[in-house]
């Protein structure tokens, strides 16, 4: 057993039980891209140091190798398409194996916060009530919705179907049930075999 | 010897009976304290809140850990299985409801052979009714996940029927629908974002920057900050960007702007008469006026000589993509971290010294208000996001890029590369 170190050239253990998947040209097709950076945005959004969090995570599980620093990570989250910033560069699947791991270790952090989250949401919708009489969940829905209109081009079909409130509230709660499946004993490799749906041959 | 195996969630609690290999059991002194079950007899599953548990012979645990499996894949991803569509022979199913709602399903094996452990003896065993064979539960999100847990605990168990494994494989494109009914309840959203986006691709596919010599404004990157902690304010300020712009106009604004942001901002008269200010500053007068330094700053933080010394001296960064990418990435930051409402009425202007990693080293007030920039600096997130140089003398050999950064009352961020007018 090779003990993980950061100077060891072997893949990080955070990663390693990622299998590649067998897609053209070994880039990440664009749904991969779009949903790995949409689930990230989720976790900023659901908690305050969440960008800074991203950053700490990847020196945690020794990904410095694939993401360098704070503009290095970026990047990466720019080839989400949807982006006002998005860049036509590819996503290795090293890379989007990195951004995974991240997703779902900080994932499992907020594991309480997640459950409770989609705990009252249930609770409301049972009783036909909005997600504003929930505080905690109100707050999550309107970071993320700041999030998202502030980081995706308006220009973009896929954006401009977010036109309204809801729509956007519906799109962070299916982002916080998929984040509560990033939490599990199997998370990054069910999150990550789920990434490339109907892309593969 | 009867093993009992119990995988207990919050929600959720599998409950496995079997028996070990004799001969196995009896090789290590670990499987007698923990006996590996390698028989099943019984798996029986329940749910808080639901009076029905459902159970059944290895048969059936096989056929719930390979269909919830699949069924957890497609809540992820929103891409349904083909494959999906002929398990109504399986003995558990799963189908969507709602985006909240996940209907379990699970039907006794068929006819003779089958012992449904709901039915009582003495009723008429008869295939035709299947409502007495079938057990119906519909589940929240929360509820399938911990299935899906206890599922991925006793998988990774080794003690526990270490033949049964989940393949977890992503569905391959011939295999992947989005004909059939089932994939337009699930996960809407999902499948709206892909299909839009092909749409997108489609019919907007334009060819890269186009440059744009004509434009005035100096601000390359402008975006509303719409963080703002009330509903009124969000609701206010939802009608997006004023001006839009990203990478494309910022690409642009690089040749034909550098000039007119210079002038415009170094030329401004702040300075020297003013240097002489008493806030909490750790920054410096703008570099090409004298310095008449008083930092006030605490001691671990660059002096106001450092960072004046790093705007003049440092190797300025000379890649454009990466001063893009440096000046988008700090904008994101900064909109992120202003989640207060602004209290000044004036535009706030600050240069801003970032490295190539995209720490913020250190910043100074060039703009008119000056006064303004310093007294209000506890609103913004500048400071918040400073990053303190161990060893600042590092900084010299770091090359830096300049970023223009003002603050908008109206609660917009606008960001743009700093060019240097000498040369």
């Amino acid at each position: 057993m090779q003990t993980p170190s950061p100077s060891v050239q072997s893949t990080p253990t955070a990663i390693a039980n990622l299998p590649v998947p067998n897609v053209s040209d070994r880039t990440c097709p664009r749904r991969t891209r779009l949903q790995i950076d949409l689930l990230l945005l989720a976790i900023e959004a659901l908690d305050l140091g969440g960008s800074e969090a991203l950053l700490k995570t990847s020196k945690e599980l020794n990904l410095q190798d694939l993401i360098k620093n704070r503009v290095a990570l970026w990047r990466l989250r720019s080839t989400n398409p949807l982006r006002r910033s998005s860049q036509r560069r590819p996503l290795s699947i090293d890379e989007a194996k990195a951004l995974v791991a991240i997703a779902c270790h900080l994932a499992k952090r907020l594991t309480v916060l997640i459950r409770q989250l989609l705990l009252a949401n249930q609770q409301l919708v049972e009783k036909q009530l909005s997600p504003e009489h929930h505080f905690r969940l109100a707050n999550y829905l309107e970071r993320f919705r700041a999030h998202f209109r502030s980081r995706m081009n308006p220009k973009r079909a896929g954006v401009a179907a977010y036109d309204t409130d809801e729509k956007l509230n519906q799109l962070a709660l299916q982002l916080l049930s998929q984040l509560l499946f990033c939490t599990g004993t199997a998370g990054s490799q069910r999150l990550w075999s789920s990434l490339f749906d109907g892309e593969v041959a | 010897m009867t093993i009992q195996r119990q995988y207990s969630l919050p929600n959720c609690k599998l409950v496995l009976e079997g028996w070990g290999d004799e001969s196995e059991s009896s090789a290590t002194g670990f499987a007698e304290t923990r006996p590996a079950m390698t028989i099943l007899a019984n798996a029986e599953c329940h749910f808080s809140g639901q009076n029905q548990a459902i159970s059944g012979d290895r048969a059936f645990l096989e056929s719930l850990v390979t269909n919830t499996s699949q069924y957890a894949q497609q809540v992820l991803s929103g891409v349904p299985h083909a494959e999906r569509r002929g398990q109504s022979a399986s003995q558990v199913q799963l189908q969507q409801v709602s985006p909240y709602v996940h209907r379990l399903i699970v039907r006794s094996p068929d006819s003779e052979s089958a012992q449904s452990h709901a039915k009582p003896e003495g009723e008429a065993v008869s295939s035709e009714s299947p409502p007495d064979s079938t057990v119906q539960l519909d589940l929240s999100t929360v509820q399938l996940f911990d299935l899906v847990e206890a599922i991925d605990q006793m998988v990774a168990d080794a003690q526990t029927l270490p033949d049964i494994a989940v393949q977890l494989t992503p569905v391959p494109k011939r295999k992947a629908t989005s004909q059939e009914p089932v994939a337009e309840r699930v996960i809407p959203a999902v499948i709206g974002i892909s299909s839009l986006a092909a749409a997108a691709i489609a019919l907007f596919f334009v060819p890269p920057p186009e440059f744009r010599p004509t434009e005035q404004e100096p601000t390359a990157n402008e975006q509303v900050l719409d963080e703002e902690e009330t509903d009124e304010a969000l609701d206010e300020t939802e009608p997006l960007p004023v001006t839009e712009s990203d990478e494309t106009e910022a690409a642009a604004s690089e040749d034909e702007e550098a000039n007119n942001t210079d002038t415009d901002a170094v030329t401004s008269p702040d300075s020297d008469a003013d240097a002489d200010s008493s806030s909490g500053s750790i920054a410096s007068v703008d570099s090409d006026n004298s310095s008449a330094s008083q930092a006030v700053s605490p001691e671990n933080l660059p002096s106001e000589e450092e960072i004046e010394e790093l705007f003049t001296q440092a190797s300025p960064l000379n890649d454009r993509d990466l001063i893009q990418d440096i000046t988008q990435d700090l904008r994101d930051r900064l909109d992120e971290e202003w989640d207060n409402e602004p209290t000044f009425d004036e535009p706030l202007e600050y240069r801003v010294g970032v490295l190539e990693s995209g720490d913020i080293v250190g910043f100074s007030y060039p703009g008119d208000n000056r006064d303004m920039a310093i007294e209000f600096l506890d609103e913004l997130p500048l400071l918040d996001l400073l990053t303190i140089p161990e060893d600042p003398d590092t900084l010299r050999d770091q090359t830096i890029a300049q970023v223009r950064v003002v603050f908008q009352p109206s609660g917009v961020i606008e960001v743009s590369p700093w060019y240097l007018i000498e040369e």
